[in-house]
């Protein structure tokens, strides 16, 4: 059970790790194809299809990470004023609600990846690419996001700060 | 559902889901993602709630993807890397001390220092959060230890807090522009003279709150600086900092850069003054970049999870009734535009800014479209809506940041009362802007095509 716990942990982290090196990839690539252009050269062509493709990565593998950060967005002025046993059974609630709705995207990202990739469709952008791909992250990132959601419905600790405002935003 | 026919109840029952199931506590993207399956069912489905997922969810798969995978949205991530690169290698700090230097004996310096400090700020972090939070936890104690009374402490930080999200570089305006589907490169430079009026405005107010009661901000014995130390401290510490404003703002401007290269330039910009400063570790950019995806996947996921609610609100019929109402009942696009910015307020009483943007850029842009309003004015518009909405109680989120680094015993009554004259000043750059419209776009009709 251990090293089954260690394995996980170790997938959300590295997920995570992977969605930062895509901000990454997005940060180095802007740059290097601005100065590509500059000196003479053609732009690089693929790097926009790449870059858009980094942006729903990085968020749908970040996604998991970011539920056990307890980074979502959430208003807390109602679930407040609750007694202690109502906030309780609420945010059981709010977690069982979370898991039916990432399960539900599993399984018509699934799909979706399945219909893609028997019809052989492509994704036209500034470079083609399979469209199935597109889809990959849906499985995936709300497959683990309902895993975390369930490790709040199941055990003690509440993804609730217990104050308003605790949320980041922009 | 026999009731929801006309698009007032259509639109009230979409726009009240939303607010129900964020009140409950849903974690906002998953509260638009249950308000969407349902209105899906609802308007989209055979009656049944199998047949009504297999028609409305392949579509509301398909929309989140094409949702946030658009270069559009490429500044944002960047803007935000730009900014916790800022924080977290201390050039945050260097300007401050500089400007300390530089602001002698003059009665309630250290608001006049945070209100100058945050605007430099503003232009170098596109994060309103990040930015009280780092001038709270940073001046709140000096002014503390000053005698200073907390409006003079806690409202500048409030007031100069809410400026990122209208200077440049503004994630916030990203987003809109995308969202709206306007030009972000002009919405962009729409926010640099609005933002520069607050501050001055903001300056304007110490001045007055100093001259009414002094010792709101008691005078103490500073260490006297030579004008060549202040000079030297200016050249070192703030100067290079206009080289990263240039990188953002200069080069949108000039046409040489697009708003996505610019805010790659800028984060590069922050990193080679990182780098020259001798402050970048390997350890500030996994900090930095971790913070980065932290912001960045919880705002896209927000998107994502709303992409198909402007969709559900035009397919329904809402938003055209909308306008049809709008055009029928002929009241004065004045007051439509004082509706749209009362209703921004009310949202932001127990909202966060990028789901109040998502929730109500579907309803008010076709609106202001309709009206006639330059989108690029309106857009700045909004954002000083959003802007104010950030500190007005119950509820606004800077509050709650500014409690965070108050002294202890401080109120929530108290950071707003000290907040409300702020708000004011906001207030009154809002109608300069519908008297002077060209506060807003004379900068964008500069640009370089």
């Amino acid at each position: 059970m251990y090293l089954v716990t260690k394995a996980y942990n170790g997938l959300i982290i590295g997920l995570a790790i992977v969605a930062g090196l895509m901000l990454a990839l997005i940060f180095v690539g802007i740059v290097a194809d601005v100065a590509i252009r500059t000196v003479g050269y053609n732009a690089l062509q693929w790097y926009s299809a790449i870059a858009e493709y980094c942006l729903l990565f990085s968020a749908m593998l970040g996604a998991p990470w970011l539920v056990r950060l307890k980074g979502h967005v959430v208003v807390e002025s109602l679930t407040m004023t609750m007694p202690p046993t109502m906030r309780l059974l609420m945010a059981k609630f709010v977690y069982l609600v979370c898991i039916v709705l990432s399960l539900l995207f599993v399984w018509y990202g699934w799909r979706e990846m399945m219909i893609s990739w028997n019809g052989n469709e492509w994704d036209i952008r500034s470079i083609d690419m399979p469209k199935w791909i597109l889809f990959v992250p849906f499985p995936l990132g709300f497959g683990l996001t309902a895993v975390e959601f369930s490790r709040y419905l199941f055990g003690f600790d509440s993804y609730y700060a217990g104050k308003v405002g605790e949320s980041e935003s922009l | 559902m026999e009731i929801l026919t006309e698009w007032y109840s259509i639109a009230g029952f979409l726009v009240g889901m939303v607010i129900l199931f964020m009140l409950l506590g849903i974690p906002v993207a998953f509260a638009f993602l249950i308000a969407n399956i349902v209105g899906a069912l609802v308007f989209m489905g055979d009656g049944t709630i199998i047949g009504g997922l297999q028609t409305a969810m392949p579509q509301i798969v398909v929309n989140a993807v094409e949702s946030v995978s658009i270069f559009a949205l490429i500044p944002v991530p960047l803007f935000i890397i730009m900014g916790e690169l800022f924080f977290h290698t201390g050039l945050a700090v260097r300007v401050f001390d500089a400007l300390d230097k530089c602001f002698g004996r003059l009665p309630g310096r250290l608001s006049y220092i945070t209100v100058a400090g945050g605007t430099i700020f503003a232009t170098l972090s596109g994060s309103t959060m990040a930015n009280t939070a780092m001038m709270g936890s940073l001046m709140v104690p000096e002014m503390t230890n000053r005698g200073y009374k907390r409006h003079m402490s806690m409202g500048p930080i409030l007031g100069t807090g809410g400026l990122a999200m209208i200077i440049p570089p503004s994630a916030l305006a990203v987003l809109l522009a995308s969202l709206a589907e306007i030009d972000i490169g002009k919405l962009l430079i729409a926010g640099v003279l609005p933002g520069l009026v607050l501050a001055i405005l903001y300056s304007v107010l110490i001045y007055v709150q100093v001259k009414v009661d002094p010792e709101a901000a008691p005078e103490y014995s500073v260490s006297g600086h030579t004008v060549g130390e202040m000079i030297k401290s200016v050249i070192v510490n703030v100067l290079p900092m206009g080289f990263v404003v240039f990188c953002v703002i200069g080069l949108i401007i000039l046409g040489i850069a697009t708003p996505t290269e610019a805010a790659g330039f800028g984060a590069l910009g922050v990193l080679i003054l990182a780098i020259v400063y001798r402050v970048l570790t390997w350890d500030i950019v996994v900090k930095s970049f971790a913070g980065s995806l932290r912001v960045t996947a919880m705002v896209l996921l927000i998107i994502l999870a709303s992409s198909t609610f402007s969709q559900l609100l035009a397919f329904t019929g809402a938003s055209a009734g909308l306008i049809e109402w709008a055009t029928e009942v002929q009241l004065a696009p004045l007051v439509m535009l004082l509706i749209m910015f009362g209703v921004l307020l009310v949202l932001g009483m127990f909202m966060d800014q990028v789901s109040m943007m998502l929730l109500t850029v579907p309803i008010f842009f076709p609106l202001a479209t309709t009206l006639q309003f330059d989108l690029i004015w309106f857009g700045l518009v909004m954002l000083l809506a959003l802007e104010i909405s950030l500190t007005t109680p119950p509820f606004g989120l800077l509050l709650f940041v500014m409690m965070g680094v108050a002294p202890e015993g401080t109120t929530l009554w108290q950071v707003a009362k000290a907040a409300a004259p702020y708000i004011g000043c906001a207030l009154i750059v809002l109608v300069l802007l519908i008297v002077f419209p060209g506060l807003a776009t004379y900068l964008p009709s500069l640009m370089v095509e």
